[in-house]
């Protein structure tokens, strides 16, 4: 399944000095786990995760699990 | 420390172990030893019993003069801000039960008494300085209010006390009520959701009329569905609040849960509350013996037992924000096949990313469990990346989640003055005092009325 976005910043992985390519991650919380499409590192499948991301899904995600 | 449940002086208490129990033992020079069951079994006191995340309160209004738990309040020794406060609205009730914590009067009293009852209510205006008065002493985020009473749907001005609140500025507004006007007319539920109520705090005992005929002294089952009914159609958030009594629906409880699972999502959760002997209850020995006290412990393996170990003991967790002792609550989300999985992975659970206070943390948490919020199918914030399964996680949490918990209130022969000293409950009163509602009911109440 060819993905419909691309590394237009020509962002690479720290650690290998590559390029990341579009590709799928899991992202797991607690028992759930389910795919999003991320640029990971075609060698050690690092992914990146840009800061909208961080401060919007994952906080709200986070903030719902959160307890009292 | 604690206090002799017949003079109400302070006396000094000894926490003890005998087998797998624990007691508090407290000696009255006047009136003798006292001894009651505080703690028992699985999970264990040493593991449960850890040290709270309190935030002290912003503000000081009494002086100490007598000590806990005289003073309130709230006084300089309190460690915990409130996360609900109560505002009792009402002595009056239509339902005169076996059990009441606010002792409240029957409207089946001579005209008299209901005529003089009405005039000691709160006025609309001194609600609105209460309300004033609770956003000063929470500026960051204002506390999540329970209107109680009493039945506090027997005042006409409800809907305009509650629309007032939301106004100025209160985002959770919850109803402590038996339901009976709420199954009486799904209009007046609407009216209550449209003054921007966010949640109902519904009575309800169990799932058979025998069961209100001891607790409530009639048989109210078929009002009590009616009122679900009610909220499920206006899509007004539902708590189940079950006060458990030994004896009478303590083997009820899982039935109770399978009941609520079905009704979800608009059932939000359930709330259990453990009989205390404050207020109004039917004959009692002079001093409440192991089997007339339902402890945390028995209650969370009970759940497990009674659900067949569809909802584990695992599941729940202390309250941090509070006394650990006193309450407990558990986090699941409901499957389309009405499974639940739990989200209170223990060695999971703390989130460092809020900057918000652990307290602030708790009021949003309540607001956000037990108020309904729609599926809303999230729009697609970025044509670069595809989150549509995140969205769907998202959206899953916040309108499918389902929460049980409990508060195992005090009362004068069970009575820690370290565990009051950090509860986070608290009743606003007509001279603008905040008092801890355990302390409210064993102490204060008679000289608030």
């Amino acid at each position: 399944m060819k993905l419909e976005f691309e590394n237009k910043e020509g962002l690479m992985c720290s650690k290998c000095r590559l390029l990341l390519e579009p590709g799928k991650a899991h992202i797991t919380y607690l028992k759930s786990t389910f795919p999003v499409e991320l640029l990971t590192c075609p060698k050690c499948g690092e992914v990146y995760v840009p800061e909208d991301l961080a401060l919007g899904k994952m906080q709200e995600v986070e903030k719902n699990l959160e307890d009292k | 420390m604690s206090i002799c449940p017949i003079c109400k002086k302070r006396v000094p208490v000894e926490r003890y172990q005998e087998g797998d129990k624990i007691y508090d033992r407290k000696i009255c020079p006047e009136h003798g030893i006292f001894k009651t069951l505080v703690w028992e079994g699985e999970p264990s006191y040493k593991d449960w019993n850890l040290t709270p995340d309190n935030v002290k309160p912003q503000g000081v209004k009494t002086e100490t003069v007598e000590g806990c738990p005289y003073d309130c309040g709230l006084c300089e020794n309190h460690k915990q801000e409130a996360c609900c406060v109560l505002i009792e609205l009402t002595n009056r009730c239509n339902q005169h039960c076996s059990f009441c914590f606010a002792n409240a009067q029957s409207s089946h009293q001579n005209i008299s008494d209901r005529t003089y009852c009405e005039s000691q209510e709160l006025t609309i205006e001194e609600i609105k300085e209460i309300y004033e008065f609770l956003l000063e002493q929470s500026p960051d985020r204002p506390f999540n209010i329970q209107l109680s009473g009493g039945e506090p749907t027997i005042r006409k001005d409800l809907p305009e006390i509650i629309a007032m609140g939301r106004e100025m500025g209160f985002p959770y507004i919850q109803l402590n009520t038996n339901g009976r006007k709420l199954a009486d007319s799904r209009e007046y539920v609407r009216t209550l959701k449209q003054a921007g109520l966010s949640s109902v705090f519904l009575q309800f005992d169990g799932l058979k009329d025998d069961i209100y005929l001891k607790t409530r002294g009639e048989r109210l089952l078929d009002k009590k569905i009616k009122a679900i009914e009610h909220c499920i159609c206006e899509q007004l958030g539902t708590v189940l609040v079950v006060t458990v009594v030994p004896k009478v629906n303590e083997d009820h409880i899982g039935e109770i849960i399978e009941f609520a699972i079905k009704k979800t999502p608009y059932l939000r959760g359930i709330h259990f509350q453990p009989v205390s002997y404050f207020g109004r209850f039917p004959g009692m020995p002079e001093m409440p013996g192991d089997d007339d006290r339902i402890t945390i412990p028995k209650l969370i393996r009970n759940i497990e037992l009674q659900t067949g170990g569809k909802v584990k003991k695992e599941a729940f967790v202390p309250l941090m924000t509070g006394h650990p002792l006193c309450s407990f609550h558990g986090n699941f989300i409901v499957g389309p096949d009405k499974s639940l999985t739990s989200l209170s992975d223990q060695s999971k659970r703390s989130c460092l990313c809020s900057k918000d206070t652990s307290i602030i943390r708790a009021r949003n948490y309540i607001a956000r469990k037990w108020s309904w919020q729609a599926y809303k199918k999230p729009l697609a914030e970025s044509t670069e990346y595809n989150f549509s399964e995140w969205d769907d996680y998202i959206q899953n949490l916040k309108s499918n989640s389902f929460s049980i918990t409990a508060m195992a209130f005090q009362d004068a022969w069970n009575l820690d003055l370290k565990r009051l000293e950090r509860c986070r409950v608290h009743v606003a009163t007509r001279d603008k005092r905040l008092i801890p509602f355990c302390a409210y009911n064993i102490i204060h109440r008679e000289k608030n009325q």
